[in-house]
């Protein structure tokens, strides 16, 4: 019965990674086996064309290539700084309206993207005018709303909660002012919260499309997870190689932090 | 909560995320709410509620409300069981770690990258699920196949945090494998399914971004859905129709929440009271 459920579970297994490996087999096959049409996952012969192809004539592949490295590092970058400021007063300093403005938090990680869409869209408009600085189709406008989602600081803010008061206190009484608490006894204890956080916000932003089909009018701003689909449709035959280039960084990164997730996506936890 | 007297600090260090967040997100939500009761984009009259009732007649509007209604009453049920179980037979059977790596691994996966597949599998001519009126099916299973890693990290992070001398006590007094289930380990999980299914709900708003690269902006009707319809207002400058819409949207999702929060709380009194 075990060996049999085993068996189960390892074809439950392979059916979740045959999209990915079948990506992956795909983009070693030659432009004739890919325009084919016919659905076989191991190439008829071993091909380097795709990759050959993307990199030596496909400058502009890159450039959206940096467009989302780009994106993404600013966001995590952003997120992750303000995130341990504003995780840390939740969660062990005391101000004006604490608790209801972190409801606010929690409320907004519930909304789905399109619902602060106009608002947020007239914002810009207004931020525009006022400092005159160009928001609308450029990066900023993807970039800002990504920094400030309160995704960040509530996963840290429930990590932090979990340290003892007592070693703050302690630290207090020893002169400790709260930003060196913060920095040599909640840092340290924070890291998989916070490579958990990076890992997250890393795979959210590289998969990065609302946004960008909104705010952004110019092509050659897009992310490479947007532009994907025109060389789906324009450029079928480099599709994959070009699909498997950009999965690669999101699972390198992935399967080596997949240790900090199970511990930093605990937060419901058995009481 | 620590030192009282200095009140202040706490301000100082939540500002940068709170001038951003506030300016960005709360502004914006409660500065929509204009737009919705405005005759139009460039018409501020006061009209109450007419725009939502409009909403609601409205052809598209009905048809994304149906579908996303229907995908999320579906497809968050059963990605929650199929997580679960998953999870139940890696623990028990303690299968070795690529089983839960390979389930785990979609969720590094965007969504752009694996169009290729897909179209190929559910859109060839002859069996062309995507433009069939059962396209809503292959959205389900997408969902499914991306989503399970997720829940599956929250569960065994449970499993591996629960009391082994309950589960012991239970087996010495003759409780077979499925009682053990029934009445020790599925109570003591409501919690972890409370916040499991939150999750799994903020995670069903995503599956625009799959339905988007499979099929753009006005993909087949059966799997137009609410994002769909807001976005497409927005490119039509109907903001009034938009921001009506967005909130209808955000009740549903509130509601549904606030019914999980009095489950979790009602769990909570009872296993105090006990």
């Amino acid at each position: 019965m075990k060996k049999l459920l085993l068996v189960v579970l390892l074809i439950i297994s392979l059916l979740y990674v045959y999209p990915i490996i079948f990506t992956f087999t795909s983009s070693f096959m030659s432009y004739e086996e890919i325009m084919s049409g016919n659905i076989h996952i191991i190439p008829e012969e071993f091909n380097l064309q795709q990759y050959y192809s993307i990199i030596t004539f496909k400058g502009e592949y890159f450039h959206y290539f940096l467009n989302s490295i780009k994106l993404t590092s600013i966001i995590i970058f952003g997120q992750v700084i303000i995130g341990i400021f504003a995780a840390f007063a939740f969660a062990k300093m005391d101000f004006v309206a604490r608790n209801l403005i972190f409801i606010l938090y929690i409320l907004a990680i519930l909304l789905p993207f399109q619902v602060t869409l106009v608002p947020n869209y007239l914002v810009f408009d207004k931020i525009q005018r006022l400092i005159n600085i160009k928001i609308f189709d450029t990066h900023t406008a993807i970039i800002l709303p990504g920094i400030f989602t309160s995704f960040g600081v509530i996963l840290l803010r429930q990590f932090i909660r979990n340290i003892p008061n007592e070693i703050i206190e302690t630290a207090m009484l020893d002169g400790a002012s709260y930003t060196k608490i913060l920095f040599k006894i909640v840092l340290p204890i924070l890291r998989p919260a916070i490579f958990t956080l990076i890992i997250l916000t890393f795979i959210d932003n590289w998969n990065l499309v609302e946004q960008a089909i909104i705010f952004l009018d110019s092509p050659s701003k897009l992310p490479l997870s947007v532009f994907l689909e025109n060389i789906y449709y324009n450029d079928f035959k480099v599709f994959y190689a070009g699909a498997v280039l950009y999965i690669i960084p999101s699972l390198i990164l992935f399967i080596k932090g997949e240790k900090y997730l199970m511990e930093g996506l605990n937060i419901g936890g058995l009481k | 909560m620590i030192f009282e007297s200095k009140k202040y600090k706490g301000l100082l260090f939540i500002l940068p995320s709170l001038i951003g967040f506030g300016i960005l997100y709360v502004i914006p939500f409660f500065g929509g709410i204009k737009y919705s009761v405005s005759k139009s984009s460039f018409n501020s009259t006061f009209v109450a509620f007419n725009n939502y009732t409009d909403v609601f007649k409205n052809n598209a509007f009905k048809i994304a409300l149906k579908n996303t209604c229907f995908f999320m009453i579906i497809s968050i049920p059963v990605l929650i069981v199929i997580s679960f179980v998953i999870a139940l037979m890696i623990y028990e059977l303690k299968a070795p770690k690529i089983v839960k790596l390979s389930i785990m691994l979609p969720i590094a996966v965007p969504s752009g990258t694996v169009v290729g597949f897909f179209k190929k599998v559910f859109g060839f001519n002859g069996f062309n699920l995507i433009d069939s009126e059962y396209a809503m099916l292959v959205v389900i299973l997408i969902f499914i196949w991306k989503n399970t890693g997720y829940n599956l990290i929250i569960y065994l992070a449970g499993l591996s945090q629960m009391d082994k001398e309950v589960i012991e006590a239970s087996m010495i007094d003759g409780a077979n494998y499925f009682q053990r289930l029934q009445y020790i380990i599925i109570p003591l999980f409501t919690p972890i399914n409370v916040f499991v299914a939150i999750v799994t709900i903020i995670n069903s708003f995503k599956i625009f971004k799959d339905i988007y690269m499979l099929q753009g902006s006005y993909p087949n009707p059966k799997i137009y859905m609410l994002q769909h319809y807001i976005n497409n207002k927005f490119n039509d400058l109907q903001y009034e129709k938009l921001t009506s819409s967005a909130y209808i949207f955000s009740l549903m999702i509130f509601v549904v929440v606030f019914l999980l929060f009095i489950l979790d709380k009602k769990h909570a009194k009872r296993v105090g009271g006990n």
